[in-house]
């Protein structure tokens, strides 16, 4: 309860310029006043999107372009039958479109590293984020071109040090599209072999969280995997609070456990 | 809610809903926890509307705030605000942060672009034109301190870059074929401070008289 205005007034709503063009038929008039006003939303949603900053501006043009075509036809369709806050919506499109537009030309030019990255983490850049293969394969394409004494733990380290690198550019939104955060530098695998068998038990890992309800699943896979806050994790399953998501996931993650163990599932 | 049919996936609309806490959709959910591809994309829409400074963004637009990006209408007295509002950035780099670092005084190992750095520079303020511009006006804005180039952009209002340059100055000329009576451009200049770093003017709209 809020104690500072326990009856809040309602709020006035105030229909923006943008949409009284539109529903007036000034399509032109609805554009400049649309983009005056989303602007900064939709070139801060491309920025922590693409790995290019040059692409910033390439980009929000194509966006622009799509959004106002056919007389906003798009947003036209949001304002009859979108039941999303409005910028959640816009940044949801703007953040599809960059990625789309990004694998599109991903395919067709090299893409630059950040920088900040020493050349092995250029390097792991490269296999990953261009050429989007796996980090075991990255791991040996490396030993075989560069350096066939790597251990595998320093590869890791400089893995996550790469994704940290982008993220910091870039924001995580911009490394999620891609395939997925290393292993956590908790883990104690050595080597390849080790990184095989987590694939394996990965595997079965995925196996038992079958067992649980989706909403469980779901709940472990945003909080743990995805990093994602733990209030946000709760808004998107429907539980009442962060706290919940502490416990049911925690909970969740002993029974899959334990139902590892009764698999004979057993590292030493 | 597209999740079955022609295409497996959840459209954006179904996205956004759920990432705002729309949760009278236990189908989305079960898709959610199987799909790979749409988890990402979701988690993704989060991390962004969670973003500290989008976050604050969404908040001013969803609160019905005017954003000072609206096209201003230069007045005179818009000038003398101009002149205060300078004076006032200046005391705060003066006393505030993070300076840009010259690059010989900035150690190899030391990395400028650090985590969750947040720059009190003053963005460049554009002097003219604003709303209308005669044909041959120059592109003008106010200096940076430490700013070592201006990058200028101008769209048309299809969302199209039709003109895009940097330069040392704090003016520029629109190219010929662009100085065209009645036609409209939005446009913006943006400082370089340090490496990969960048600061915005906000962006304008104006139509050649």
């Amino acid at each position: 309860m809020d104690i500072h205005s326990p009856s809040m007034p309602e709020k006035p709503v105030v229909m923006e310029e943008w949409r009284a063009k539109l529903a007036a038929g000034d399509s032109q008039g609805a554009w400049d006043a649309f983009i005056t006003r989303y602007r900064r939303l939709i070139t801060g949603t491309i920025r922590r999107t693409v790995i290019e900053r040059d692409d910033i501006a390439e980009v929000f043009a194509e966006i622009c372009a799509a959004l106002s075509m056919d007389d906003m036809a798009l947003l036209k369709r949001h304002v009859q039958e979108g039941s999303a806050t409005f910028s959640t919506w816009l940044v949801t499109v703007v953040h599809h479109r960059a990625v789309d537009w990004m694998r599109k030309e991903h395919g067709r030019r090299r893409v630059s590293p950040p920088a900040g990255l020493t050349d092995l983490q250029e390097h792991i850049f490269h296999h990953i984020f261009a050429e989007r293969r796996s980090h075991v394969e990255t791991y040996e394409l490396i030993r075989q071109r560069f350096d066939n004494a790597l251990p595998f733990g320093s590869f890791l380290k400089d893995l996550s040090e790469t994704y940290r690198v982008m993220e910091r550019g870039s924001g995580k939104a911009a490394t999620h599209y891609l395939p997925g955060p290393p292993v956590s530098l908790n883990e104690t695998e050595s080597s390849a072999d080790e990184a095989l068998f987590s694939a394996e038990t990965g595997t079965q890992l995925a196996a038992v969280l079958k067992h649980l309800a989706a909403d469980e699943r779901l709940a472990i896979q945003l909080f743990v995997i995805d990093e994602l806050p733990a209030e946000r994790v709760a808004k998107i399953v429907g539980w009442p609070n962060a706290k919940a998501v502490y416990n049911r996931v925690y909970r969740a993650l002993a029974e899959v456990r334990k139902e590892l163990e009764e698999q004979g599932f057993d590292r030493t | 809610m597209s999740a079955v049919g022609d295409n497996p996936h959840l459209d954006d609309s179904t996205l956004a809903t759920i990432v705002d806490g729309d949760v009278s959709r236990p189908e989305a959910i079960a898709h959610l926890s199987e799909c790979e591809d749409c988890r990402r994309r979701l988690s993704a829409v989060a991390h962004l509307v969670d973003d500290a400074e989008l976050r604050t963004e969404i908040e001013s637009l969803e609160s019905g705030a005017l954003r000072s990006g609206l096209p201003r209408r230069w007045r005179p007295a818009s000038i003398a605000a101009i002149g205060a509002f300078a004076a006032a950035a200046v005391a705060m780099l003066v006393i505030s942060l993070p300076s840009k670092k010259s690059e010989s005084s900035t150690p190899a190992s030391e990395s400028i672009h650090r985590e969750g750095a947040i720059t009190t520079t003053a963005p460049p303020r554009i002097i003219s034109p604003s709303v209308v511009a005669s044909v041959n006006d120059a592109l003008r804005w106010t200096s940076v301190s430490g700013a070592d180039i201006y990058r200028v952009q101008v769209w048309n209002t299809d969302g199209r870059v039709v003109f895009s340059t940097d330069t040392r100055d704090t003016s520029v000329a629109l190219p010929t074929e662009l100085n065209k009576a009645g036609a409209t451009y939005l446009w913006e200049v943006k400082a370089r401070t340090g490496w990969d770093r960048w600061v915005s003017s906000e962006f304008l709209q104006f139509t050649i008289r």
